[in-house]
């Protein structure tokens, strides 16, 4: 166990941003800190990211929501799992235990520093899968928002490698020479390292009725037209058609971000959460 | 443990410094974001070309560029002036003395300019950087419809054609990717290029496969910058099997090995040039 980590005094916040580890010196999180533009909100959101290569394309995305929900008197926390982006550790080791342990660890400590009763998480996409492992192992969220959630993990786990199969001999990414011969045995997947038990992991999670979530409360925002799931959900915020598609792309120049169609259902969403009691 | 690190106008701009706890006397690379790419780089490359670094004494400062990732956009400052930012507060906070800069594609037209700007800087590490289409990007292009089995040689003659005729259309000459980077036209390129080495500043140029539009032979090298690039001081490799962003494993693991072989060489002034002579 490594020496815990204290809340920094940096200089000046970015704004009203802080950036800032968690966890200890051995195990740290990076995790950014929105603080709420007026007092007296009940409710923090901690934002939970998408997983593999979604999670690079929607950094900016998820900052300016974050942004936005601040601004709309919510106190809100983005933050990396342990082995992604700017936290410690490597991208083996990333799998449904730690990434658990990670969500406890931020969601503690966003009410430890904004103050607030109760925490409501908001989901990206592959996300969905460890945050319902999450709540059935006893978390208790006040509020699940899935954001174009993935449901069925077996079958996005088979798309992913698909697709990884195909960025592999890419024409487009690799021109006229010949890419290294097939690789599978790297461990990569979209350009990461998955093990084995985080594939399992995923493999193994189905969100196909309420239980799936612990019984906790849903709301959700989709895409127009998408499959909806069995889940209970209380609340449906709507995409618009120019919403930024996630999946696919792993080019530099593909990152996500929020349109001004965007800004309005993120907006309402930011409204609805205020307005929880 | 790394440190986040909070810099450029009232602190609004944020980096991680790896290798944190090292002397004030060892050197430091500094990584801006690449496109739109944030600052752990592509597929965390940054990340763990950091952690290699660190274990040899050498720093590493990853950051990104107003408008990208989380970064704020900010009035009048961009990219170059966000590597020049990098550079003073490492100079005033961390006691940093001797730069590299480096990064791929716009990150690399970044850390030129750096290098031009500020004397400060010993190295740049140039992934898919400046280039310039000449007779050699030509030959290269020919080799490799050439290479290709004779049933693609149809499909190459059409797009060709459709390529010709779109530029008639449009009446103008398409745009080339030098177009959208940030870079001085061949002859200043190789006046800077010059300028640099008189300088005493390393340089390590790699250039990919995924890099086609702009680089199709190693030649192109000595073509766009001159004479300069004979000199012991300059390492090119060409690595047509490797993609823009270094997607497979085996690429990746091979830059992290270049550049972690090469730069402690280059902060010491004892490196010894080494891939492809152009």
């Amino acid at each position: 166990m490594g020496e815990a980590l204290t809340w920094p005094v940096h200089k000046g916040a970015i704004g009203i941003s802080e950036p800032h580890w968690l966890g200890d010196s051995t195990r740290y999180l990076y995790a950014v800190l929105h603080r709420a533009a007026v007092p007296g909100a009940r409710l923090g959101v901690l934002l939970v990211p998408p997983l593999f290569h979604e999670q690079p394309r929607s950094r900016r995305l998820l900052a300016e929501v974050a942004a936005g929900l601040a601004a709309a008197g919510l106190p809100s926390m983005r933050f990396d799992f342990f082995g992604t982006a700017d936290s410690a550790g490597s991208s083996d080791q990333l799998d449904f235990d730690s990434m658990c342990l990670d969500l406890e660890i931020a969601a503690k400590a966003l009410q430890a520093e904004s103050g607030v009763a109760a925490v409501a998480v908001l989901v990206w996409r592959g996300a969905a899968l460890p945050v319902a492992r999450w709540v059935r192992d006893g978390a208790a969220p006040a509020l699940v928002v899935l954001w174009e959630p993935v449901f069925d993990g077996a079958q996005w786990l088979q798309e992913l490698e698909r697709e990884d199969a195909m960025e592999r001999c890419s024409p487009d990414r690799y021109g006229v020479a010949r890419p290294l011969a097939d690789a599978a045995g790297d461990q990569q997947l979209m350009g990461v390292a998955v093990s084995q038990r985080l594939r399992g992991d995923i493999a193994g999670t189905r969100l196909v009725d309420a239980d799936s979530m612990g019984g906790r409360r849903c709301w959700a925002v989709l895409r127009p037209g998408s499959l909806r799931p069995a889940l209970a959900l209380e609340r449906v915020f709507e995409l618009p058609a120019d919403a930024p598609t996630f999946g696919g792309s792993t080019r530099m120049d593909s990152g996500l971000f929020v349109t001004a169609q965007l800004k309005r259902v993120a907006d309402g969403l930011g409204h609805a959460l205020r307005e929880e009691r | 443990m790394e440190k986040i690190v909070q810099f450029g106008p009232q602190g609004r701009l944020v980096g991680v410094l790896t290798g944190a706890s090292l002397p004030d006397s060892a050197p430091v690379l500094v990584l801006p974001s690449a496109g739109l790419l944030p600052r752990a780089g592509p597929f965390r490359l940054h990340v763990e070309l950091a952690r290699r670094l660190a274990v040899r004494g050498i720093r590493t400062f990853r950051f990104e560029s107003p408008g990208v990732g989380e970064a704020p956009r900010l009035p009048r400052f961009g990219s170059r002036e966000a590597t020049l930012a990098a550079l003073d507060h490492l100079a005033s906070e961390y006691g940093c003395r001797q730069f590299a800069i480096g990064g791929l594609c716009s990150a690399a037209d970044a850390s030129w300019r750096a290098a031009i700007d500020d004397r400060r800087v010993c190295a740049v590490v140039m992934l898919d950087g400046m280039s310039f289409v000449g007779p050699w990007f030509h030959v290269g292009r020919l080799a490799n419809v050439l290479r290709r089995p004779a049933r693609d040689w149809p499909g190459v003659v059409r797009r060709l054609w459709l390529r010709l005729r779109s530029r008639s259309q449009a009446g103008s000459v398409p745009q080339d990717m030098g177009d959208y980077r940030d870079w001085p036209d061949r002859g200043d390129a190789q006046r800077q290029f010059a300028a640099l080495l008189a300088r005493g500043v390393y340089s390590l140029w790699v250039y990919t496969g995924g890099y086609g539009d702009r680089f199709l032979h190693p030649r192109q090298f000595a073509w766009s910058f001159g004479a300069a690039v004979q000199d012991a001081r300059v390492a090119m490799h060409y690595w047509p099997d490797c993609d823009h962003t270094f997607y497979g494993r085996a690429h990746r693991d091979r830059l992290l090995a270049t550049v972690e072989q090469w730069l402690p060489g280059a902060f010491s002034g004892a490196v010894e040039a080494k891939g492809v002579r152009p």
